[in-house]
């Protein structure tokens, strides 16, 4: 029992520090497909590690079979949504920018212009 | 942490209040006496284990990734970045009803998790139709 408490530690604190990595990813990155992977790195590592510490904590009861659920629904709808998002940006013509160089004092300010597929 | 950790204290003292308000004889209310009487009882009764501070603590991190999540949502370029971070926003929501359930012990919770699971996939799904088409028709536009 302690020992599975302890793992659960283990597992919360992991999975809100690849959670917090993954926000800062969200901000920090340069341009949208690159800050993809900041949402990819929150929807796998931070939910899973997360949802399977709640499991070391439920033990085997109808909560940590509602809780398999979640974690199987995130695993099976988080990919193909960025699936979908990543084809949808390709057909509005956001192109994968290499070896941009971001600006040193604006952190929310991306180093191009307004492209095609804006919202404004 | 201070107001973080008051939060199992008062879903503790509600749940007091509905006993006490129970076994309360003739009056139809408690008074500030019955009140503070319950509130001390309910902090003896409910003792804060190590496994309740790292909850509390990663459901502060989830909420602190929530608000860049929001912040990337307000100051993205294009319509991509918005859905991106709204998305992140909503799977970052599961995580937290899942944690803060666990935290109060009202683990039926998770029941609007998954819920809020599948309807955030499929509000995602449908603003990238919207985005693509223009439309929410079956035929593109």
């Amino acid at each position: 029992m302690i020992a599975l408490e302890i793992a659960s530690w283990f597992f919360l604190i992991a999975g809100a520090f690849f959670s917090i990595v993954g926000g800062i990813g969200i901000i920090r990155l340069p341009e949208f497909f690159s800050r993809m992977h900041g949402g990819g790195i929150t929807d796998t590592m931070g939910a899973g590690l997360i949802l399977i510490g709640l499991l070391c904590l439920a033990g085997p009861t109808l909560v940590a079979a509602k809780l398999l659920a979640i974690l199987f629904f995130l695993t099976i709808t988080s990919p193909s949504s960025c699936h979908a998002l990543a084809h949808s940006a390709l057909i509005h013509g956001v192109k994968p920018e290499l070896d941009v160089k971001p600006k040193p004092n604006t952190i929310m300010n991306p180093p191009y212009g307004p492209r095609d597929g804006d919202a404004s | 942490m201070i107001p973080c950790c008051m939060m199992p204290l008062m879903f503790a003292a509600s749940e007091a209040a509905g006993h006490v308000a129970h076994s309360a004889s003739g009056r139809g209310h408690a008074s500030s006496a019955d009140l503070h009487n319950m509130l001390n009882h309910s902090a003896q009764a409910f003792q804060l284990s190590a496994t309740h501070h790292v909850m509390m603590a990663t459901s502060a991190a989830v909420l602190v990734t929530m608000t860049l999540a929001l912040i990337r949502a307000m100051a993205g370029p294009t319509v991509f970045d918005r859905v991106l971070a709204l998305n992140m926003f909503g799977t970052k929501t599961v995580l937290f009803i899942c944690v803060v359930s666990f935290v109060t012990a009202r683990t039926d919770f998770l029941d609007l998790a998954l819920l809020y699971s599948l309807m955030n996939f499929i509000g995602m799904v449908a603003l990238l139709r919207f985005t693509q088409y223009r439309s929410f028709g079956e035929e593109p536009a």
